[in-house]
């Protein structure tokens, strides 16, 4: 379920969407350009994971889609409008309907309020509460619908108070306080135990299959990934471009750009037999080249096996393989077809 | 074998405002020569705590409350002054987490090497350049280029690959490596595992891996040890472990293991949490979040019991426990 069975019109559509930050001083600056010419849709109702290693560009493009950046180029539409040119209140819509969940939890909520002060703010910020009472009421089934239970034993607590699973389980009930249409989760199992993030996992695929919250999983890690988005989509991205996506179980059975195939061979497995004799596919270089002046042409092709003259030379553009699975490569039709496992 | 490292019966608490928290708990463990033996705990397992009381280096409040630690024979707990550091680095190693972030940023890859060297007595400066030629080639870098640079010019995957060397420089016969993969991209994971396993080959070092990741232990491991609320509840070598775990905690450790190989409808969480090691339940610290708890369970808390050759479990129901 999940995925493309009941999947709407897209509700976040980047067209050639880029960003650049600059930083230093009047006489030496650097350039970094942390998203590059990126087109995505993400449909209504969908779970979508953005892979890729930190440095990628990946929680930069989740800030754009949520609003906190604004790209340098491209546009961003919003349910079919760019949301450069929304009215006030559209523009407001906008940014209830997209909410944001970040891997720190700590960070993520005030340390001095109680969880039933920081949950009631939005609230009645949007008028989903008349008064303080009604937040509270609202804020413990919220409580309760994230797993908290019984929610009296958490409303009155401070974030220290309580561990890492269950922030994370606050601050998601935060995020779907405003009912929001997408949710973009960036790392947010990261850094919880591993005996409990299936948990949570679990239960962002509950919202998503109880109310069609749609929700952009953003990961370093593919297992989580796949465990997560099972027939939905996935995009992986490399130095700020999209290199392949489509629906998860095609492309992680026969990935093709050569990037996420190093990266799947390179991806540890808990069976020691398989282990043991997955093959590696050896890269050229095992580091990311300098950000701030990227590779010409291709941006993988420094660290590539089969990278030849015309990878140095020309960028290429996604290609259509199959179905809804692009890759961006000039080689895609004569590299090996790779087998991880 | 006679074992390198013993582990007997070590308790390790912290006196805190709110009561002693027992980090370790009755801990044993063996490392042989020569074999990696991945120690697996989630946060709060006392996995490091383990680690710090074998050189004996538990940061205060904590102290080591009882239990002996053997080094080839010797009692490691008794050592002081000269020889507790002739320990340290010359007998045991230990790779820190997130250690890639802790060389000092003003001083020379090279100066790294001489310091240590120094400090412990060696003062050929030739000699210890030549020794860290050799092992920054064992770990795959430059040497040339290494050596002049300064920690912030190197990656944090080379940063990495530096202190695995720099541990290396005394001749350690174990080295303790504390979540050595954590904070590294994928591809350099891989790497450093493939490096560590190639050390052992050509050195014969002894390695103790703590991690919280049991794909890594699939990949380097020759036994493991599961620990739990500050308790060895399992050890093994890998394909017992991996195969016929016979610890509902082991066992519900692999199926929470999100992975890309195999099928997804196994997969679940471990229900509930860690229990608080100020107040831990009466009996087994895991019955309160284990699906073959009995009465017992909560009233009696299982000793390690040796089920088979190398195969020891601290459970009351072993026998209904499958993987």
């Amino acid at each position: 379920m999940g995925g493309e069975l009941n999947v709407g019109e897209p509700i976040i559509e980047l067209e050639n969407v880029s960003i650049t930050f600059t930083r230093g001083s009047l006489f030496k600056r650097t350039r970094v350009e942390a998203v590059v010419h990126v087109n995505l849709k993400i449909h209504e109702g969908e779970i979508l994971a953005l892979v890729g290693e930190s440095g990628c560009g990946k929680t930069t493009l989740g800030k754009l889609i949520v609003g906190v950046y604004r790209p340098t180029e491209g546009v961003i539409r919003y349910k079919g409008q760019d949301i450069r040119h929304l009215s006030r209140d559209a523009y407001r819509e906008y940014r209830r309907n997209v909410q944001i969940v970040h891997q720190d939890s700590y960070a993520a909520l005030n340390p001095v309020r109680t969880i039933a002060q920081s949950l009631s703010a939005p609230l009645l910020r949007y008028r989903f509460a008349r008064n303080g009472h009604e937040a509270r009421v609202k804020a413990a089934e919220l409580l309760e619908l994230m797993g908290l239970s019984p929610a009296g034993d958490f409303l009155d607590k401070y974030p220290h108070q309580l561990s890492g699973g269950q922030r994370q389980r606050v601050v998601l009930a935060r995020a779907v306080a405003l009912q929001p249409k997408l949710i973009v989760a960036d790392e947010p199992v990261s850094m919880i135990d591993v005996s409990l993030r299936l948990s949570i996992l679990d239960l962002m695929r509950s919202l998503n299959e109880r109310f069609g919250i749609t929700f952009l999983y953003i990961t370093h890690d593919l297992a989580t990934a796949r465990y997560f988005v099972q027939n939905g989509r996935i995009a992986v991205m490399y130095l700020g471009q999209l290199v392949e996506q489509g629906n998860l179980q095609r492309v992680l059975e026969t990935p093709r750009h050569p990037y996420l195939q190093a990266l799947l061979s390179a991806v540890p497995v808990p069976d020691p037999k398989k282990a043991r004799h997955g093959k590696p596919l050896p890269l050229r270089s095992l580091d990311l080249p300098d950000p701030t002046n990227p590779p010409s042409g291709c941006r993988f092709h420094p660290r590539c096996p089969y990278a030849e003259e015309i990878c140095a030379r020309e960028n290429p553009p996604l290609h259509l393989l199959e179905g809804d699975h692009y890759a961006a490569c000039h080689l895609i039709e004569r590299i090996p077809v790779w087998k991880p496992w | 074998m006679k074992p390198l490292l013993h582990v007997k019966d070590l308790v390790v608490e912290f006196e805190l405002e709110r009561g002693t928290l027992r980090a370790v708990n009755e801990a044993s463990l063996v490392v042989y020569p020569g074999e990696i033996f991945a120690l697996v705990g989630e946060s709060g397992s006392g996995k490091s705590t383990l680690a710090f009381a074998l050189l004996n280096l538990v940061p205060p409040p904590g102290r080591i409350a009882s239990g002996r630690v053997e080094f080839d024979g010797q009692d490691v707990l008794s050592l002081d002054g000269n020889a507790l550091r002739q320990y340290r680095w010359r007998n045991v190693a230990m790779v820190f987490q997130a250690a890639q972030n802790v060389m000092n940023p003003v001083m020379h890859i090279a100066d790294h090497f001489i310091d240590t060297a120094a400090d412990h007595g060696e003062h050929n400066r030739d000699a210890v350049l030549q020794r860290a030629t050799e092992l920054l080639q064992m770990v795959r870098l430059e040497p040339k280029q290494v050596l002049r640079a300064y920690p912030h010019q190197l990656s944090g995957g080379m940063r990495q690959r530096v202190v695995i060397a720099l541990s290396l420089l005394l001749n350690p016969r174990l080295l303790i490596l504390d979540e050595p993969t954590t904070a590294l991209d994928v591809v350099t994971q891989a790497y450093i595992m493939d490096i560590l396993n190639d050390i052992r080959q050509k050195t014969g070092i002894a390695m103790l891996l703590l991690t919280h990741d049991m794909s890594v232990v699939a990949k380097v491991a020759d036994r493991v040890g599961v620990m739990y609320a500050g308790r060895l509840v399992e050890t093994g070598d890998i394909y017992t472990i991996f195969y016929r775990a016979r610890h509902p905690y082991t066992v519900g450790l692999l199926n929470a293991a999100p992975s890309l190989v195999g099928d997804l409808t196994s997969k679940r969480p471990i229900p509930g949490m860690p229990p608080d090691l100020v107040n831990p339940p009466p009996g087994c610290p895991f019955a309160p979040r284990c699906s073959y708890a009995t009465s017992r369970c909560e009233t009696e808390n299982p000793v390690m019991l040796r089920i088979e050759e190398g195969h020891e479990v601290a459970c009351h129901n072993w026998e209904r426990v499958h993987v």
